[in-house]
């Protein structure tokens, strides 16, 4: 076989045995580069024309593709057995070695791994031979849409792996030797701002903090003259921590500060067009509905048809007076009319909001009313700026308005929001299409002023095929101008023979086919890129990462990022967020009639198929690490070519469950393709999130669906398991007779198919039936059996779990040693597994003996472990059972004022969560007229940095003296807060 | 109240205090009583002993009268809080909190205990913004148009 050296990174060069072959420039060394970007994979024929012809298909293109075909493979000659016919499509074989785009890959790849084993030296290394394989621009002797989107992704992955290698390198310490270096790419790529983060980090490590500050200012002013912006964010923090002479950190730069103020500042607007054209007038009338706001909570509304640009005019003037807003800036996308999503719900976006404004997700409220009442206090005293972007109707904005004086809120809508107006006092900025002359000076500023006044009549058709819709002017100008030698009376002349109506825009008075002008950004996408394009509207959820878009292509995470790149470069999506990416709406159903129109449907499902489980096994891995536990049924590995979020800690898996919940849930509610077995399945990865979380009627709901969808493909287990969590549902709502009878009916299931992690499951369902009904002594033989069981099944976290319940009623009994026994035995277990849960599950187990035994100060060390350890994993109804039991013991000492505080406190995390029985307990005690009594109270001073606290101390002292206190017990005061 | 603005860390302390004749929770209402009076403004001496407000001339009789040593400790207390920057003192359920030009004191009742986070507590322009919306809910009837009202005179 002929050996091949074939190369991309730079001019294209071909050898074959050694010897170089000349390919013909054109439409020949198009079809070579493309078949080797997709190198071992079928690339259509039909992608090959798009990528040759761009829009001006000529008469018989596939013949013509085909002819190209047959030169190529007289080119190659000896090796022409390397370019494969599949059908109708080709592909090209080529090993690792032989092609300097798999061997850069390849190097990256071993960087990633050596980076993953804490081998930095190695990680930076290999970084360098993969930077070694470029021997200038990308495809540099090449023309023409496809080969320059080419080019674009792979100098950009040129510019990441170099960011990534300086990066390793600032993390050996190599920071002198790196600074020249910088200063050079600085020098060439002067606006790119993680370069000069780098550089800023280089120099303060360097002990050069002036010269890191210069390069800020430096950039800062470049950014301002070339695009109009400020730094990013995390660059502002960067330069505010070297000027505060913080000591430099080795990580310091683009990473957050490892502890974040407990007032944090929001900034979450997503980044400003920064070739924002046109609305002065509205520009002018938000100014002014601004300033007439006069320290009052202003509101205004941009209304508009889809595409008008209302979030551009949201987002860029939001930009222009956020320097009027000290306190932040928060933006949130309420996907009001996403054809695919039923919109944001207020609970959401109110918890994303409470989280970008510094509240600890594990502290967030479950209800609606509590989350609107922390999210006013939080914002009270604030001059803030919030846009809600895509509002569906005025109720789902409602909740969110914040009232504080000197906030301004400006949401965005194709409604009118008539509503808001009325009762909210809103004033609306109508958006209408762009001016002919706005159109003009949108398209002029893409193309250029010379080739818009040299045919100046094909811009003014253009404009008018366009139907003066900016989103569609956007598009077709960057189309424009990444195609130079385009006749742009060719494109007018196309865009004018469009008929069809896409159905999105119907219903509007628009004069044109936007699929026409989508097509053109479409079309001129290179193979990766129109792949990631069509499968975009298959994710269900508002926006994506490159893990999920890998998973959607079957492709590698790097192939995945480079395409969602180029997406963004020809905005066809946004990216508002570092990994997150979105697509309009409009855009998406374009991307959704591409989809169902060009794919084959093996290829449709096979899709789908992967990103199912895609959310499947990420889910998974999240609720493993939120429970610790991986028993039942082993789900097998996801389909081929599926990547899964890095779920690393507990914090990750909290966080995959925040931002995925409602789109997890809705999968469960509206099929979407969920087959029987993931549905189930997927029930049972949320059950233990929505049991932590007291979700009751949510986990009904996905039980149900799991129910039905076992019931149909007869699956006894899954049928077990949903009967099961459906028989804590009910539990939780209080409802022991449904539960019950649930229960007995998974029983029979779990019997049926003799899986002993079944029967284990409903034996401790029983267990903690008998627990909440008091009858100990039951509940103490299921949970043993349940042991037994789980034992046998090799599960070792619900083997422990049943211990602790076996533990908890022993001790109910009056068996103090053999629950002493049973406690010590988990605690231990846990601490060797590291598992936070377990050892706060034992700590109350202690706490609780120590009670019975009547050493109420040794409960209360315990329960307070306890309590803090729940709390920090976001465990908040099993926190607020160790306050609860904490005021059991203050009781018992006689402090029953405390007691009732930390009952009080209990009981309103019961009331939030919705536990039935245990606010009944609560308030049981609480409505004790023994404990109804006051005692000693507690005290607190806390006072902000620099304050004489000597004195403040001092004088409280002299006045509760005076009003007949005595501070009976100084605590140590604290300071490192 | 935080080290955001790189001046240092906030100083804490926790303690507990026990009422000398068993007075408990009435011994500090008659305090919070004493501060609040200490905070209004004084426009003209007070017309009787014990009373010291802004209502001249009407009488108070459920306004507790307070000695010289508790009057001149509460202002002591007063001044010491005033030259904070910001400040949070909470004893049981009340709390004196000072946030930049502000001082004020406010007792929780039961329900309004819940408000209580552990956050807002060491956060005095949050728990200025607690009181002063739970100031405003109690103020209210209870068919008031509820928050969020946007429309400007």
């Amino acid at each position: 076989m002929a050996t091949l050296d074939v190369r991309l990174l730079g001019p294209l060069e071909v050898r074959i045995d050694g010897e170089s072959v000349a390919v013909p420039r054109g439409n020949t060394a198009t079809v070579l580069a493309i078949l080797l970007d997709e190198a071992g994979s079928v690339v259509p024929l039909g992608d090959l024309v798009r990528a040759v012809y761009g829009p001006d298909i000529p008469l018989d293109p596939d013949t013509q593709v085909q002819n190209t075909i047959g030169i190529l493979r007289r080119k190659l000659g000896a090796a022409r057995e390397r370019l494969a016919t599949v059908g109708r499509a080709y592909r090209f074989d080529v090993a690792t070695d032989e092609l300097d785009l798999l061997r850069c890959k390849a190097k990256d790849a071993e960087a990633r791994r050596l980076r993953t084993e804490g081998d930095l030296a190695g990680a930076a290394a290999a970084l360098r031979d993969a930077l070694a394989e470029w021997r200038g621009p990308a495809l540099a002797d090449l023309s023409g849409a496809a080969v320059e989107a080419v080019r674009r992704r792979y100098d950009e992955h040129r510019l990441t792996l170099l960011e990534r290698r300086i990066d390793l390198d600032l993390e050996l310490g190599r920071h002198a030797e790196v600074v020249e270096e910088l200063r050079q790419i600085v020098a060439v790529h002067d606006t790119r701002q993680r370069f000069t983060s780098l550089l800023m980090r280089a120099l303060h490590a360097s002990g050069r903090a002036a010269e890191a500050l210069d390069a800020y200012e430096a950039l800062r002013v470049r950014l301002a003259d070339a695009l109009g912006v400020d730094p990013d964010q995390a660059l502002r923090d960067q330069h505010v921590r070297i000027l505060r002479a913080a000591p430099a950190d080795p990580g310091e730069g683009d990473r957050a500060p490892a502890a974040e103020p407990p007032r944090r500042v929001p900034a979450t607007l997503p980044r400003g067009n920064t070739r924002f054209t046109g609305r002065d007038n509205e520009t002018r009338l938000l100014d002014g509905y601004l300033d007439a706001a006069d320290g009052e909570a202003g509101l205004a509304v941009i209304t508009g048809m889809g595409g008008v640009g209302k979030t551009s005019l949201a987002v860029n003037w939001a930009h222009r007076v956020k320097h009027r807003f000290p306190d932040g800036q928060l933006y949130f996308n309420l996907r009001g009319f996403d054809p695919a999503a039923p919109g944001v719900e207020p609970g959401a976006v109110l918890a994303e909001a409470l989280v970008a404004l510094g509240v600890e997700t594990q502290q967030l409220p479950v209800g609606l009313d509590e989350r609107i009442g922390l999210y006013r206090t939080v914002l009270a005293q604030r001059k803030i700026l919030v846009v809600f972007d895509n509002a569906r109707d005025a109720a789902q904005v409602r909740p969110l308005l914040p009232v504080a004086p000197g906030s301004f809120t400006l949401v965005t809508s194709r409604d009118r929001l008539a509503a808001l107006d009325a009762t909210e006092g809103a004033d609306t900025v109508p958006l209408e299409l762009f001016s002919e002359s706005e159109a003009w000076a949108l398209l002029v500023r893409r193309i250029g002023l010379d080739r818009a006044l040299a045919d100046e009549a094909a811009v003014q058709r253009i404009i008018a095929a366009c139907g003066r819709l900016p989103l569609a002017l956007t598009l077709i100008g960057a189309w424009i101008a990444a195609n130079r030698s385009l006749s742009l009376a060719t494109l007018a002349d196309r865009l004018e023979r469009a008929t069809s109506v896409f159905k999105v825009l119907a219903s509007t008075d628009l004069a044109s086919d936007p699929r026409s002008i989508f097509a053109c950004s479409y079309q001129a996408l290179g193979t990766l890129a129109a792949q990631a394009f069509r499968l975009f509207g298959l994710h269900p959820g508002p926006d994506l990462t490159v893990a999920a878009m890998a998973s959607l292509m079957g492709a590698a995470p790097v192939d995945a990022e480079a395409a969602l790149s180029e997406l963004a470069g020809v905005h066809l999506i946004d990216q508002p967020r570092e990994g997150r990416y979105t697509m309009h709406d409009l855009l998406r159903a374009y991307a959704k009639e591409r989809f169902a129109e060009e794919v084959a449907p093996e290829r449709r499902r096979a899709a789908e198929e992967r990103m199912l489980d895609y959310l499947l096994h990420t889910t998974r891995a999240a609720d493993e690490l939120l429970t610790q536990h991986g028993g039942g049924l082993a789900f097998g590995d996801p389909a081929p070519g599926v990547t899964t979020e890095p779920v690393p800690d507990l914090r990750a898996a909290a966080a995959w469950f925040t931002t995925e919940y409602d789109v997890l849930l809705g999968l469960l509610r509206g099929g979407r393709g969920l087959d029987d077995t993931r549905t189930w399945r997927l029930a049972w990865c949320l059950a233990e999130y929505m049991m932590i979380r007291s979700l009751g009627r949510d986990l009904r709901e996905a039980q149900t669906a799991a129910l039905a969808a076992a019931e149909r493909s007869g699956d006894g287990f899954g049928q077990a398991v949903a009967l099961g969590y459906l028989s804590a549902a009910l539990m939780l709502d209080g409802d022991h007779e449904g539960a019950a009878a649930l229960l007995e009916r998974a029983t029979a299931h779990a019997e049926a198919t003799d899986h002993p992690w079944a029967l284990g499951f409903v034996h401790y369902g029983h267990s903690v039936r008998a627990g909440r009904e008091e009858r100990h002594e039951d509940a103490c033989a299921a949970a043993e059996t349940a042991r037994l069981l789980f034992l046998e099944a090799g599960d070792p976290f619900w083997e422990f779990r049943a211990i602790w319940v076996v533990g908890w009623h022993a001790a109910q009994l009056g068996a103090i040693e053999e629950a002493y026994a049973r406690f010590n035995e988990f605690h231990a277990a846990a601490k060797e597994a590291g598992s936070q849960l377990g050892i706060a599950n034992g700590m109350l187990g202690f706490g609780f003996i120590a009670q019975l035994r009547g050493r109420f100060n040794d409960a209360l060390e315990c329960y307070a472990d306890a309590e803090r350890g729940f709390t920090a994993i976001g465990y908040l109804p099993s926190a607020a059972l160790a306050r609860e039991r904490t005021g059991d013991a203050r009781a018992a000492l006689g402090d029953t004022a405390a007691a009732r505080r930390d009952w009080l406190a209990a009981e309103a995390v019961y009331a939030e969560f919705g536990c039935v029985l245990e606010l009944a307990r609560v308030r049981t005690r609480l409505a004790d007229p023994g404990t109804a009594l006051s005692g000693p109270e507690e005290g607190l001073i806390v006072l902000s940095p620099g304050s004489a606290h000597e004195r403040v101390e001092a004088a409280l002292h002299k006045a509760l003296n005076a009003f007949g206190y005595d501070v009976l017990e100084p605590a140590s005061d604290e300071t490192a807060r | 109240m935080s080290d955001a603005n790189g001046r240092g860390p906030q100083w804490r302390r926790e303690f507990t205090i026990g009422h000398q004749t068993g007075d408990w929770t009435g011994g500090l209402d008659a305090f919070a009583e004493a501060v609040e009076r200490g905070l209004r403004p004084v426009r003209e001496p007070s017309a009787r002993p014990g009373h010291g407000g802004p209502g001249l001339g009407s009488p108070e009789p459920r306004v507790p009268a307070f000695d010289k040593e508790q009057v001149a400790a509460v202002a002591s207390l007063i001044a010491a809080l005033r030259d904070c920057r910001d400040a949070v003192v909470s004893l049981g359920p009340l709390v004196v909190v000072k946030s930049g030009d502000w001082l004020r004191v406010h007792s929780f009742t039961p329900d309004e205990e819940r408000h209580l986070h552990p956050a807002v507590l060491t956060s005095a322009p949050d728990l200025m913004a607690l009181i002063d919306r739970l100031t405003a809910a109690r103020s209210q009837p209870t068919d008031a148009r509820p928050d969020g009202r946007h429309r400007r005179p």
